[in-house]
Protein backbone atom coordinates (compact mmCIF):
# COMPACT_ATOMS: atom_id res chain seq x y z
CA UNK A 1 0.00 0.00 0.00
CA UNK A 2 1.26 3.43 -0.89
CA UNK A 3 2.48 5.54 1.99
CA UNK A 4 0.02 8.37 1.42
CA UNK A 5 -2.88 5.96 1.20
CA UNK A 6 -1.78 4.31 4.41
CA UNK A 7 -1.54 7.64 6.22
CA UNK A 8 -4.95 8.66 4.95
CA UNK A 9 -6.50 5.38 5.99
CA UNK A 10 -4.90 5.61 9.45
CA UNK A 11 -6.23 9.13 9.93
CA UNK A 12 -9.66 8.02 8.84
CA UNK A 13 -9.66 5.07 11.21
CA UNK A 14 -8.51 7.22 14.16
CA UNK A 15 -11.26 9.73 13.42
CA UNK A 16 -14.00 7.10 13.17
CA UNK A 17 -12.59 5.42 16.24
CA UNK A 18 -12.82 8.62 18.21
CA UNK A 19 -16.37 9.34 17.07
CA UNK A 20 -17.38 5.83 18.16
CA UNK A 21 -15.75 6.40 21.56
CA UNK A 22 -17.75 9.59 21.90
CA UNK A 23 -21.02 7.95 20.88
CA UNK A 24 -20.46 5.27 23.48
CA UNK A 25 -19.65 7.88 26.06
CA UNK A 26 -23.16 9.22 25.51
CA UNK A 27 -24.90 5.88 26.02
CA UNK A 28 -25.41 5.14 29.72
CA UNK A 29 -24.65 1.43 29.79
CA UNK A 30 -24.06 1.65 33.51
CA UNK A 31 -27.79 2.14 34.02
CA UNK A 32 -28.29 -1.45 32.86
CA UNK A 33 -27.02 -2.52 36.25
CA UNK A 34 -23.53 -3.69 35.40
CA UNK A 35 -21.09 -0.85 36.14
CA UNK A 36 -18.31 -0.23 33.67
CA UNK A 37 -19.77 -2.29 30.85
CA UNK A 38 -19.76 -1.05 27.27
CA UNK A 39 -19.61 -2.57 23.82
CA UNK A 40 -16.30 -0.97 22.91
CA UNK A 41 -17.32 -0.14 19.36
CA UNK A 42 -14.10 1.80 18.90
CA UNK A 43 -12.31 -1.52 18.84
CA UNK A 44 -13.90 -2.21 15.46
CA UNK A 45 -11.58 0.49 14.09
CA UNK A 46 -8.55 -0.94 15.81
CA UNK A 47 -9.39 -4.32 14.35
CA UNK A 48 -10.00 -2.81 10.95
CA UNK A 49 -6.49 -1.33 11.14
CA UNK A 50 -5.12 -4.71 12.14
CA UNK A 51 -6.80 -6.50 9.25
CA UNK A 52 -6.31 -3.85 6.58
CA UNK A 53 -2.84 -2.61 7.53
CA UNK A 54 -1.04 -4.55 10.23
CA UNK A 55 -0.11 -4.85 13.92
CA UNK A 56 1.97 -1.67 14.12
CA UNK A 57 -0.79 0.45 12.57
CA UNK A 58 -3.40 -1.16 14.81
CA UNK A 59 -1.28 -0.24 17.83
CA UNK A 60 -0.98 3.30 16.50
CA UNK A 61 -4.75 3.66 16.09
CA UNK A 62 -5.32 2.17 19.53
CA UNK A 63 -2.82 4.50 21.22
CA UNK A 64 -4.22 7.53 19.41
CA UNK A 65 -7.74 6.58 20.50
CA UNK A 66 -6.73 6.13 24.13
CA UNK A 67 -4.72 9.33 24.19
CA UNK A 68 -7.51 11.35 22.56
CA UNK A 69 -10.06 9.98 25.01
CA UNK A 70 -7.83 11.00 27.86
CA UNK A 71 -7.54 14.53 26.50
CA UNK A 72 -11.26 14.92 25.91
CA UNK A 73 -12.92 12.93 28.68
CA UNK A 74 -10.06 13.87 30.97
CA UNK A 75 -9.65 11.16 33.53
CA UNK A 76 -6.20 9.81 34.23
CA UNK A 77 -7.47 6.63 35.87
CA UNK A 78 -9.66 6.07 32.84
CA UNK A 79 -6.55 6.50 30.73
CA UNK A 80 -4.71 3.83 32.71
CA UNK A 81 -7.66 1.46 32.47
CA UNK A 82 -7.90 1.95 28.71
CA UNK A 83 -4.18 1.53 28.26
CA UNK A 84 -4.06 -1.77 30.15
CA UNK A 85 -7.19 -3.12 28.50
CA UNK A 86 -6.18 -1.89 25.07
CA UNK A 87 -2.66 -3.29 25.26
CA UNK A 88 -3.77 -6.70 26.49
CA UNK A 89 -6.58 -7.09 23.99
CA UNK A 90 -4.48 -5.91 21.04
CA UNK A 91 -1.64 -8.27 21.96
CA UNK A 92 -4.09 -11.16 22.08
CA UNK A 93 -5.70 -10.14 18.79
CA UNK A 94 -2.33 -10.00 17.04
CA UNK A 95 -1.40 -13.43 18.36
CA UNK A 96 -4.71 -15.07 17.51
CA UNK A 97 -4.82 -13.50 14.07
CA UNK A 98 -1.28 -14.61 13.35
CA UNK A 99 -2.18 -18.19 14.23
CA UNK A 100 -4.69 -18.07 11.38
CA UNK A 101 -7.01 -20.42 13.17
CA UNK A 102 -9.75 -18.08 14.24
CA UNK A 103 -12.34 -15.92 12.53
CA UNK A 104 -12.73 -12.20 13.34
CA UNK A 105 -15.70 -13.02 15.59
CA UNK A 106 -13.74 -15.45 17.73
CA UNK A 107 -10.71 -13.16 17.91
CA UNK A 108 -12.83 -10.17 18.81
CA UNK A 109 -14.72 -12.06 21.52
CA UNK A 110 -11.48 -13.22 23.14
CA UNK A 111 -10.07 -9.69 22.85
CA UNK A 112 -13.13 -8.29 24.61
CA UNK A 113 -12.59 -10.66 27.50
CA UNK A 114 -8.87 -9.80 27.58
CA UNK A 115 -9.67 -6.09 27.58
CA UNK A 116 -11.82 -6.45 30.67
CA UNK A 117 -9.16 -8.59 32.37
CA UNK A 118 -6.59 -5.85 31.84
CA UNK A 119 -8.93 -3.21 33.21
CA UNK A 120 -9.79 -5.26 36.24
CA UNK A 121 -6.12 -5.88 36.90
CA UNK A 122 -5.41 -2.15 36.92
CA UNK A 123 -8.44 -1.56 39.14
CA UNK A 124 -7.24 -4.22 41.58
CA UNK A 125 -3.78 -2.65 41.72
CA UNK A 126 -5.05 0.94 42.01
CA UNK A 127 -7.62 0.24 44.70
CA UNK A 128 -5.54 -2.49 46.32
CA UNK A 129 -8.56 -4.77 46.62
CA UNK A 130 -8.38 -8.46 45.88
CA UNK A 131 -12.18 -8.48 46.28
CA UNK A 132 -12.51 -7.30 42.69
CA UNK A 133 -11.76 -10.81 41.46
CA UNK A 134 -15.33 -11.65 42.21
CA UNK A 135 -16.27 -9.38 39.38
CA UNK A 136 -14.04 -11.17 36.89
CA UNK A 137 -16.54 -13.83 35.71
CA UNK A 138 -19.12 -11.13 34.93
CA UNK A 139 -16.52 -9.07 33.08
CA UNK A 140 -15.26 -12.07 31.10
CA UNK A 141 -18.74 -12.98 29.91
CA UNK A 142 -19.67 -9.39 29.08
CA UNK A 143 -16.36 -9.00 27.25
CA UNK A 144 -17.08 -12.11 25.20
CA UNK A 145 -20.54 -10.88 24.25
CA UNK A 146 -19.44 -7.35 23.42
CA UNK A 147 -16.43 -8.65 21.51
CA UNK A 148 -18.57 -11.02 19.48
CA UNK A 149 -20.82 -8.11 18.48
CA UNK A 150 -17.75 -6.15 17.36
CA UNK A 151 -16.48 -9.17 15.48
CA UNK A 152 -19.73 -9.48 13.56
CA UNK A 153 -19.57 -5.78 12.68
CA UNK A 154 -15.96 -6.22 11.55
CA UNK A 155 -16.84 -9.20 9.37
CA UNK A 156 -19.57 -7.19 7.67
CA UNK A 157 -17.19 -4.26 7.28
CA UNK A 158 -14.37 -6.34 5.80
CA UNK A 159 -16.59 -8.11 3.28
CA UNK A 160 -17.78 -4.72 2.04
CA UNK A 161 -14.27 -3.32 1.91
CA UNK A 162 -13.04 -6.31 -0.07
CA UNK A 163 -15.65 -5.53 -2.67
CA UNK A 164 -14.46 -1.94 -2.96
CA UNK A 165 -11.56 -0.65 -4.98
CA UNK A 166 -8.12 0.28 -3.83
CA UNK A 167 -7.94 -2.44 -1.25
CA UNK A 168 -6.21 -4.87 -3.56
CA UNK A 169 -3.55 -5.81 -1.03
CA UNK A 170 -6.04 -6.49 1.70
CA UNK A 171 -5.52 -10.01 2.81
CA UNK A 172 -8.52 -12.25 3.03
CA UNK A 173 -9.85 -12.47 6.54
CA UNK B 1 -13.79 -22.08 7.24
CA UNK B 2 -15.47 -24.94 9.11
CA UNK B 3 -12.45 -25.54 11.28
CA UNK B 4 -12.28 -21.83 12.07
CA UNK B 5 -15.84 -21.92 13.29
CA UNK B 6 -14.98 -24.89 15.44
CA UNK B 7 -11.91 -23.11 16.82
CA UNK B 8 -13.99 -20.01 17.55
CA UNK B 9 -16.50 -22.05 19.48
CA UNK B 10 -13.69 -23.75 21.39
CA UNK B 11 -12.04 -20.41 22.18
CA UNK B 12 -15.23 -18.73 23.34
CA UNK B 13 -16.46 -21.67 25.37
CA UNK B 14 -13.11 -22.11 27.10
CA UNK B 15 -13.18 -18.47 28.20
CA UNK B 16 -16.76 -18.91 29.37
CA UNK B 17 -15.70 -22.05 31.21
CA UNK B 18 -12.85 -20.15 32.88
CA UNK B 19 -15.38 -17.54 34.00
CA UNK B 20 -17.59 -20.27 35.47
CA UNK B 21 -14.62 -21.84 37.27
CA UNK B 22 -13.52 -18.52 38.77
CA UNK B 23 -17.08 -17.92 39.88
CA UNK B 24 -17.29 -21.37 41.50
CA UNK B 25 -13.90 -20.99 43.16
CA UNK B 26 -14.93 -17.60 44.49
CA UNK B 27 -18.18 -18.96 45.86
CA UNK B 28 -16.41 -21.81 47.65
CA UNK B 29 -13.64 -19.56 48.94
CA UNK B 30 -16.13 -17.06 50.24
CA UNK B 31 -17.87 -19.63 52.37
CA UNK B 32 -14.71 -21.06 53.86
CA UNK B 33 -13.31 -17.64 54.66
CA UNK B 34 -13.82 -16.63 58.30
CA UNK B 35 -13.92 -13.13 59.65
CA UNK B 36 -12.37 -12.03 62.91
CA UNK B 37 -14.74 -9.66 64.62
CA UNK B 38 -18.48 -9.31 65.08
CA UNK B 39 -19.45 -5.66 64.94
CA UNK B 40 -22.83 -4.68 66.32
CA UNK B 41 -24.40 -1.34 65.52
CA UNK B 42 -27.57 0.05 67.03
CA UNK B 43 -29.35 2.80 65.13
CA UNK B 44 -26.26 3.25 62.96
CA UNK B 45 -23.96 3.77 65.93
CA UNK B 46 -21.33 1.42 67.21
CA UNK B 47 -22.69 -0.74 70.01
CA UNK B 48 -20.25 -3.61 70.57
CA UNK B 49 -17.39 -5.59 69.03
CA UNK B 50 -16.85 -9.23 69.87
CA UNK B 51 -14.25 -11.73 68.70
CA UNK B 52 -15.78 -14.36 66.42
CA UNK B 53 -13.49 -17.03 67.79
CA UNK B 54 -14.97 -16.92 71.27
CA UNK B 55 -18.41 -18.25 72.14
CA UNK B 56 -20.52 -15.49 73.62
CA UNK B 57 -24.01 -14.15 74.15
CA UNK B 58 -24.98 -10.51 73.90
CA UNK B 59 -28.30 -9.01 74.82
CA UNK B 60 -28.73 -5.95 72.62
CA UNK B 61 -30.90 -3.57 74.64
CA UNK B 62 -33.52 -6.28 75.01
CA UNK B 63 -34.19 -6.04 71.26
CA UNK B 64 -32.42 -9.18 70.18
CA UNK B 65 -30.13 -11.79 71.57
CA UNK B 66 -26.91 -12.31 69.63
CA UNK B 67 -25.10 -15.60 70.02
CA UNK B 68 -21.63 -16.54 68.83
CA UNK B 69 -20.99 -20.26 68.62
CA UNK B 70 -18.25 -22.22 66.86
CA UNK B 71 -17.04 -19.18 64.94
CA UNK B 72 -20.50 -18.28 63.68
CA UNK B 73 -22.79 -15.47 64.76
CA UNK B 74 -26.56 -15.57 64.72
CA UNK B 75 -29.54 -13.92 66.33
CA UNK B 76 -31.21 -16.38 68.68
CA UNK B 77 -34.13 -14.28 69.83
CA UNK B 78 -35.74 -11.05 68.82
CA UNK B 79 -38.71 -9.11 70.11
CA UNK B 80 -39.91 -8.08 66.69
CA UNK B 81 -42.90 -9.65 64.99
CA UNK B 82 -41.44 -10.93 61.73
CA UNK B 83 -38.36 -12.70 63.17
CA UNK B 84 -36.40 -12.29 59.95
CA UNK B 85 -33.09 -11.88 61.76
CA UNK B 86 -33.71 -15.01 63.78
CA UNK B 87 -34.35 -17.02 60.63
CA UNK B 88 -31.21 -15.68 58.93
CA UNK B 89 -28.56 -18.37 58.66
CA UNK B 90 -25.46 -17.98 60.89
CA UNK B 91 -22.83 -15.67 59.44
CA UNK B 92 -19.05 -15.97 59.54
CA UNK B 93 -17.53 -14.52 56.34
CA UNK B 94 -16.18 -10.96 56.31
CA UNK B 95 -18.83 -8.57 55.05
CA UNK B 96 -21.83 -10.74 55.91
CA UNK B 97 -24.57 -8.94 57.81
CA UNK B 98 -27.70 -9.79 59.77
CA UNK B 99 -30.05 -6.87 60.09
CA UNK B 100 -33.01 -6.41 62.38
CA UNK B 101 -34.89 -3.51 60.86
CA UNK B 102 -37.48 -2.90 63.59
CA UNK B 103 -34.74 -2.79 66.22
CA UNK B 104 -32.33 -0.92 63.89
CA UNK B 105 -29.70 -3.47 64.82
CA UNK B 106 -27.00 -4.58 62.39
CA UNK B 107 -24.60 -7.42 63.06
CA UNK B 108 -21.66 -7.40 60.68
CA UNK B 109 -18.60 -9.63 60.37
CA UNK B 110 -15.35 -7.77 59.80
CA UNK B 111 -11.66 -8.49 59.81
CA UNK B 112 -9.44 -10.36 57.43
CA UNK B 113 -9.36 -9.41 53.78
CA UNK B 114 -12.76 -8.15 52.73
CA UNK B 115 -13.75 -10.65 50.09
CA UNK B 116 -17.41 -9.87 49.81
CA UNK B 117 -18.11 -7.16 47.30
Amino acid sequence: MKKTRRIALLGLLVAVCFVLSYIEFLIPFTSLGVPGIKIGLANVCVMAALWLLGPVDAAAVNLARIFLSWLVFGSFTGFLYSLAGGALSLALMILLKKSGRFSPVGISAAAGAAHNCGQLFVAAVLTNTAALWYYLPVLLLCGLAAGAVNGIILTALLSRLHRGEGTDNVEKS
Amino acid sequence: MRSRLRNDILLISSIALAAALIFAAGAIFRHTKKGETVEVTLGGEHYASLPLSQDAELDIEGLCLLKIENGEAYVAEAVCRNQICVRHRPISAPGEVIICLPGRVAVRISGGPDFVV
